[in-house]
Formats: structure tokens, sequence, C-alpha cells
């Protein structure tokens, strides 16, 4: 199996006070911030890894794994440790972060995937930073292609795939004919959430995302990163989404004690507003 | 952490470094090292962990099975762990006492040890060069080797030798007619003439006195020309001080960081404790040393990256001005924590145990004296 993953670099979430705006409120500042793939984009490869090996075999994979993104040459790093974790090779569409939205980005992965030709395209449901859930999505309608997101768990079944996807109540079971788009949620690096038709039913990952061993850090130098131009895969650049200011949330007052639950009613009544 | 000046291809290696034995650490948790320390336990989980994802052998050439990745990658390593909460020492030796083989070692050695301990099938992991009456004087070994046809008969006494009893392989420094001389022992062969007796130390080192009583080896075991032993040990310092600086400056990060967050969220009398100027102050000050320390550190490895001469001088101040930074950081989390600081679950105690292991530079200082300040030898 080929799979194609997009994935977005996002200001580490862990360190998110470090996010400023510039001082007229036109964008957010982008110097000094230390960036972190998109988790869910994390889980998106260790999914594309998963689905291309024999659980007992990572070394070996059976198919291609490629990851892309769109960004400024440093974007080269955050691809770089996907390729040391066992992705295939790497492609950077060069743009910067601010002359992107979901609509343009999955217009030029439409036009990328029939480059590429992948059987599945893997992506995480969202990135954490402008948190839209749109490109998987957009992309899916654009390509006519079936589509699960918010996948917890994906088995490889004959010429498809049986996608779990979490939802209120339960869980709902899809049968999804490739090629598709799948998006993953947080549950799918669970030990047992993602089994090729390689992996044993019996056997369990680790929780998590896998660390990238030395020797694949070295090689991962080597492995090809090919750079394109957003102009070949999207004519029409322009963007539906603009951002007219923005401004950090409001520090929040600290919490009140109160000492009984009379207190409470009237502080709910006559303070919050909100009996 | 940002190594200065360096390109983002090579910054870019050494974050993924970071970020994956970050994420061994966490496999095992802090409590793992603990529960070693505790038990005086050797850290077998954790190095077969490490041995799996290719660390051991950081600093073997490819062509012996290792990834050739280089001191600064090393020392990264090592100085994450000890920044986790950790303890380095055991995979420091792996990774770098061998080199010593791979630099002098006969093909036949170098094909016997280097793969294995490349992979963690085999342990290297010791030293025996100080002695109980010279200490760190190796000029004046009472230890002995001499020539009976074509073996060595070996007698030593060597103190404060760490990991002998986990070890596979050994090298031992000893007198011969021709000057000190290393050899290289495989210690299942040799076993029947040691013995190994543990000391009782500050911290979980598995440090031991060694004897070896009579033992006869072949030509084949020495390692390295007959008179060439100091020199041979002693052209691997620059490697061997830079990872004892980085694993320092792995300790002081994490004194500082636990410091800073203590800092920052523990409230006693109203107020931030980090407010107050005699906790906050010595938190700011340790932090520039730490950061001082570290750009030597980043020095004295492009300095040994390109054989500069003086790697050897920067170095010995890297590990001086990192040791010192670890200690004084040890201090700062002894203030920052008051009566918390002695108790184990916050590990500061046991840190402070590890840390003061690095503290002892005088042979460094003089080495820096003479060879830098070209002052009078003073030992």
């Amino acid at each position: 199996m080929k799979v194609l993953v997009p994935l977005k670099r996002v200001a580490d979430p862990d360190n998110a006070n470090k996010v400023k705006v510039t001082a007229d409120g036109k964008k957010v500042e982008t110097t000094g911030l230390e960036w972190k793939p998109n988790p869910f984009d994390e889980y998106a490869v260790e999914t594309a890894l998963r689905l291309t090996e024999d659980g007992t075999k990572p070394k070996t994979r059976a198919g291609e794994v490629v990851v892309v993104t769109f960004g400024p040459k440093e974007c080269e790093i955050t691809l770089r440790a996907m390729l040391a974790t066992g992705a295939d090779r790497a492609i950077r569409v060069e743009a910067e972060d601010d002359q992107l939205d979901g609509w343009l980005v999955a217009r030029a992965l439409k036009k990328l995937v029939e480059q590429e030709k992948p059987d599945l395209v893997l992506l995480g449901k969202q990135a954490v930073d402008g948190d839209t859930n749109q490109v998987g999505q957009i992309l899916a309608e654009l390509l006519g292609w079936p589509m699960a997101t918010s996948a917890a768990m994906i088995k490889e079944d004959g010429e498809a795939l049986l996608v779990g996807r979490e939802v209120d109540g339960g869980v709902i079971n899809l049968k999804v004919r490739l090629p598709a788009v799948v998006t993953v949620d947080l549950r799918i690096v669970a030990p047992a959430s993602v089994y090729s038709k390689l992996t044993k039913a019996d056997f369990k990952y680790n929780e998590g995302v896998r660390f990238a061993p030395l020797p694949a850090i070295m090689q991962a130098k080597k492995k090809p990163m090919a750079v394109l131009k957003l102009a070949d895969l999207a004519t029409d650049t322009a963007l539906r989404i603009q951002y007219p200011r923005f401004e950090p949330p409001k520090g929040r007052a600290a919490g009140k004690k109160v000492k009984d639950v009379a207190e409470l009613v009237d502080k709910l009544k006559n303070e919050a507003k909100v009996l | 952490m940002t190594e200065p000046n360096e390109d983002s291809g090579r910054q870019a290696e050494l974050d993924q470094v970071r970020t994956s034995v970050r994420a061994i650490c966490n496999k095992h948790g802090i409590d793992y090292w603990r529960q070693t320390d505790a038990t005086h336990a050797y850290p077998e989980a954790f190095m077969d962990t490490m041995g799996e994802a290719g660390y051991l052998g950081a600093l073997i050439p490819g062509a012996y099975g290792g990834t050739d990745a280089g001191p600064a990658v090393a020392s990264v390593v090592v100085e994450e762990i000890n920044r986790f909460g950790g303890d380095a020492a055991v995979i420091n030796a792996q990774m770098a006492i061998c080199g010593t083989l791979t630099r002098h070692g006969t093909e036949a050695q170098k094909l016997r040890w280097l793969p294995g301990v490349a992979t963690g099938a085999s342990r290297f992991l010791t030293v025996a060069a100080t002695e109980p009456d010279s200490g760190a004087d190796m000029s004046k070994l009472a230890s002995s080797a001499r020539r009976d046809g074509d073996d060595w008969i070996i007698d030593a006494r060597k103190i404060l030798i760490s990991l002998a009893e986990y070890t596979h392989a050994m090298i031992v420094l000893v007198k011969t007619s021709e000057g000190p001389t290393l050899f290289l022992l495989d210690m299942d062969e040799v076993r029947p003439h040691l013995e190994i007796r543990p000391i009782d130390l500050i911290s979980n080192r598995h440090t031991t006195t060694l004897f070896i009583d009579d033992l006869r080896v072949p030509d084949s075991m020495r390692l390295g020309a007959p008179g060439a032993g100091l020199r041979c040990l002693m052209d691997g310092f620059p490697v061997r001080r830079v990872l004892a600086a980085a694993e320092s400056i792995g300790n002081a990060r994490f004194f500082f960081e636990r410091s800073l967050d203590h800092a920052t969220t523990r409230r006693t009398f109203g107020r931030l404790i980090g407010q107050n100027q005699g906790v906050q102050y010595p938190i700011a000050s340790v932090y520039g040393k730490i950061e001082a320390a570290d750009l030597m550190r980043w020095d004295a490895v492009r300095r040994i990256e390109k054989g500069a001469s003086e790697a050897g001088g920067r170095s010995a101040l890297a590990k001086i001005l990192a040791s010192e930074a670890a200690w004084e950081a040890s201090r700062v989390a002894l203030t920052t924590f008051g009566g918390w600081g002695l108790a184990g679950e916050y590990h500061v105690e046991r840190k402070l145990r590890d840390a003061t292991v690095f503290v002892f530079n005088n042979m460094l200082l003089s080495y820096v004296a003479e060879r830098m300040l070209g002052m009078p030898k003073a030992f």
C-alpha cells in the first residue's frame, strides 16, 4: 500500500503562551516559536507506518509512506524527523504560512495525489493551531474518494479498510474502499488500533508514536526530499479565508472559593447572571 | 536547547536524537532510576532499549556495526538521559570506552568486540587504571605485566574501578619493561584470576576494587604498542571529557528545570516562592552558568570534530565549567525545594549524589594551568 501523509508543523502546543501577535494585530509572530509536528499528523504517520508493515518487523516496509508539508525551508526539519521514524520520502511544497488556507492546501493536495497516486491519504483529524478540521474532508470531496474522519481504529481488509470512528454512545464501523481519505484521532496510536494485512491479530504495539532509532536518524538525511512550487500544484492561490485581526485571549481572572451552596447560588444569580 | 551556530540539517539531527532519547526515557520513567539507585541495580532494561535503538554504537565506525554518529550525538544522548533524571554513567561507558580499541586495536580485536558492543550483546564498560598507592598518577604504576615466552603474566591491584562486575571486556593499564601498557581482557576468560570487591559509594556507580593475580594472557590481548599505554588512553580524553561535560550539563539542567518549575508553581506565605529574591536570583544566576558551560561544550565538540589541537584544553574547560554549574545547580535546587529536596520522591537528592561524582577537577585544572597557561607542572 502506498500512503501519502500530509502534515503540518505547529507552534509547540505545550508552550502555547509563547505564541505572540504582532503589534499591528495582522499576524501571529512566528520568530522564536518552537515548532512541533501537529500531534494528530504524527499519529497519521504512525498509522501509515503500521499499515505498511508487519508489526513484528517494523524495519521492513511493505509499500511506501510519503510525507508532504507546505511551508518554508525550515519545515524540512519536521519532514526529516518523519523520515527518521520510517517514512520513505518527503515532499516540501514551498510556501509561507500566511499564504495558505485549508481550501488552497486541499486543492494543491488533490493535484499532488493525481501525481503520486497513493492508495490512501492519511491526515490528522485537524491541526491544533487553527483547529479548522477541513483539509481531509475537502480533499476527499475534490477527489471524489470515500472518506472516514476521526478514525480510532483501522484494519486492512482486502482492498478496503475497516475504520472505527468513536462517536457519542459508541463506535461506528465503516468499510472504506480504496483509494480513500482517512483522518485519524488520538486513540489511533493505542496498542491494538491499527492492523495491516501482515500484522497478526494478537500483536500489540507500544502505546503512542514510535521513536526513531539512531541509525534511522543518521540515514534520514540520505532519504529523498523533493521541493515543489505551490504554483505548480494550484493555479489559483487566492485565499478564501482572511484573518483581518489577531488578538491574544484575555487573561482569566482567578477563581473564587465559596463557603456554602447559598453563596454559590447567590453568585451564579447576581454576579455571573447565569441563573 | 539550541546548539550555537549549527547548520539547520545538523541541528535537526541533534533535535531528533533528543526527541528519540526522551521517548526512550519516558518509556522507562523516572522512577525506574529511583529503583535502580535504591537497589544498586544495573540498568539492564534501559540499556537493552538503547541497544535496540542503535545508540550504543554511536562512536563505533560503520564497518564494525556502529553508526559512527560522532561525539556531538553521543554528548546529546548522555545529556538528555541525565536531564530527564536518569543516570547516563553506564551508557557513557559503553559508548566511549571502546574508543581506545577502535583507535589502537588490531583488526582481530576490533572484530572480536566492536559489533557486539554496538548492539549491546557485549558490554565494554571498564578501564582499570587508578591504583591504591598512586591514585591518578598513572606514571607510578605498581601493577605489572612481565613476558613469559610468547605470553604475559599480569598482576594488578586497581581501585575505584567502575562496572567491573558487569562488563564483558575490560582494559587494564599495567607497567611492563617498555613502560605503561594496555591489555584488553575478556572477563569470562580471566575470571578465575580476578577478585572484585564492591566499594560502597555515594551514588550507584558500581565501583569496585580489583585484584588480578598471576594471570597468563597471550600477546594478542595486548592493546596498542608496549609502552604506549598512557598515550593510547589519553588520546581519547577529549571525547571522554566532553561526555562528562554533557552529563554534567544534563544534571545541571535537571536541577535548573525542576527548580524553575517548583519556584513558579509553589506558593507559601501567600505568594509564589519564585517571587522571593532569595529563590529567584540563584536560579537566574545558575542559568547563565549552565548556558556558558554549554557554549564551551559545543566549542570543544567542534574542535574535536576538526581534529584541532586545542580540543584537549577546551574539553577540559568544558568539563570543569559544566561540573561546577551542576554542583551549583544542585545547591539551587536544595534552596528552592527546601526539605523536599532531600526526599527521594522529588529525585533531587538522588541526582545531587550523581552530580557530585563529577566535581573532582584538580587533574584537569593542572592540565589547563600547564598546557594552556604555561605554568609549572603541578602533578
